[in-house]
């Protein structure tokens, strides 16, 4: 955790409660996109997001501020969205969810609103998505990864090599023509 | 390495998830073998992909939405540590209450130890009474004992007899019955040597001469 969030946690809890927002700025985006690609929704992600948030000052006290305050508010994210997709069987709905959230440009007809990104999660596992979010999208270490999701470095590399697998198999199926690569 | 192994590895070589040494041997194969190159750009190239996309596929709060979020979750109380945990999070009150827990624990290990001590002498002493009290009470009975062989009037009670006793001990009415009656005469016969001459003395119980 740098100085200025250690600063920043120490405000709110002596009452400046308008340094939350400068606090958690920088992961708004991080967060809202992460809920986003679990769920497939934009709606359901800002519940997370708004829940997460929520935890986040509710528990600040409980917060070690040794530690990284990401990795804390990535493990609130995790958590409430393991939740969210637990409760009344609302997993199947989201694993399920034809996504047109985004309009993929050239060379897609209107058939293929799918995002690209969506479409090759589709074919992940709850934790499996969670695991390649964490490492590949928002760029964490196993270590890291391991630690928010709490499970072993193990399970996340055999999860990780997994989901890089089924994502590769899903894109060369749903996207060939993306499948150009040059040698190195 | 065979291409079996270096494909089930791929994935993970693209992140260096793997040990040095493994990425190495990896990397050497993949060298020689152009079917696990091919594989390894796709992967590769997949993986760029997928991380541009994301990387342009991003959704964002709209700026009002932001605000009443933020306001409305500031608005609400930080919840406050458990009213009992907060005194231990300082360190003085910690080691007051450790200093006060092992002197307790230190006088309680001490009286049980000088009550064990000052027990142990008692019982010493109960045991020597004891064993006192048996040595008087085993030779009360040796003396009555040898009292009771010299009484010529002593009852002749088999050992049958002894178990009735003791088993009917407060019924004294089953005992007489069960029991053979007491001696209450005895007799003392004198023989002359010379003449032959019987002379027979009876005796009650307290010794008085019965004609």
């Amino acid at each position: 955790m740098n100085e200025n969030e250690k600063e920043l946690v120490e405000m709110i809890l002596n009452g400046n409660t308008e340094a939350f927002e400068r606090l958690v700025i920088p992961y708004r985006e991080s967060i809202l996109n992460l809920a986003y690609r679990i769920t497939g929704n934009v709606e359901d992600a800002k519940e997370i997001c708004q829940e997460t948030f929520l935890r986040a000052f509710k528990y600040l006290r409980k917060f070690d501020t040794r530690k990284s305050f990401k990795n804390w508010i990535f493990k609130i994210t995790m958590n409430v969205a393991k939740a969210y997709v637990n409760e009344s069987n609302k997993g199947k709905e989201i694993l399920n969810r034809t996504y047109v959230n985004k309009v993929i440009k050239d060379n897609h007809s209107p058939a293929e609103l799918k995002s690209i990104l969506m479409e090759c999660l589709d074919s992940l596992s709850i934790m499996e998505r969670k695991i390649f979010l964490l490492r590949d999208m928002e760029g964490l270490s196993v270590k890291e990864t391991a630690e928010i999701l709490g499970c072993s470095s193990i399970a996340v590399r055999v999860h990780l090599s997994s989901a890089r697998k089924k994502i590769k198999k899903r894109f060369q199926e749903k996207f060939p023509q993306w499948m150009g690569y040059h040698e190195v | 390495m065979k291409c079996k192994k270096s494909r089930e590895l791929l994935p993970l070589i693209l992140g260096n998830e793997l040990p040095e040494r493994k990425i190495e041997k990896v990397r050497r194969h993949i060298e020689n073998c152009k079917n696990c190159k091919r594989e390894f750009l796709e992967y590769k190239s997949v993986l760029k992909k997928i991380k541009d996309i994301g990387r342009d596929e991003k959704v964002d709060w709209e700026e009002k939405e932001w605000k009443i979020l933020i306001d409305k979750i500031t608005s609400q109380n930080i919840e406050r540590k458990s009213s009992i945990l907060i005194p231990l999070e300082k360190p003085a009150f910690l080691a007051w209450t450790l200093v006060l827990l092992v002197s307790f624990a230190l006088i309680f290990v001490g009286r049980n130890f000088i009550n064990k001590r000052e027990i142990g002498i008692e019982r010493k002493n109960v045991v020597v009474s004891k064993l006192e009290k048996e040595e008087i009470r085993s030779s009360k009975k040796e003396e009555i004992a040898i009292l009771e062989e010299k009484n010529p009037f002593k009852p002749v009670v088999k050992a049958k007899q002894r178990k009735i006793i003791a088993k009917t001990k407060g019924q004294p009415e089953k005992m007489e019955k069960k029991m053979e009656p007491e001696q209450k005469i005895i007799s003392m016969t004198i023989v002359s040597r010379d003449t032959g001459l019987k002379i027979v003395w009876f005796f009650n119980k307290n010794f008085e001469w019965e004609e």
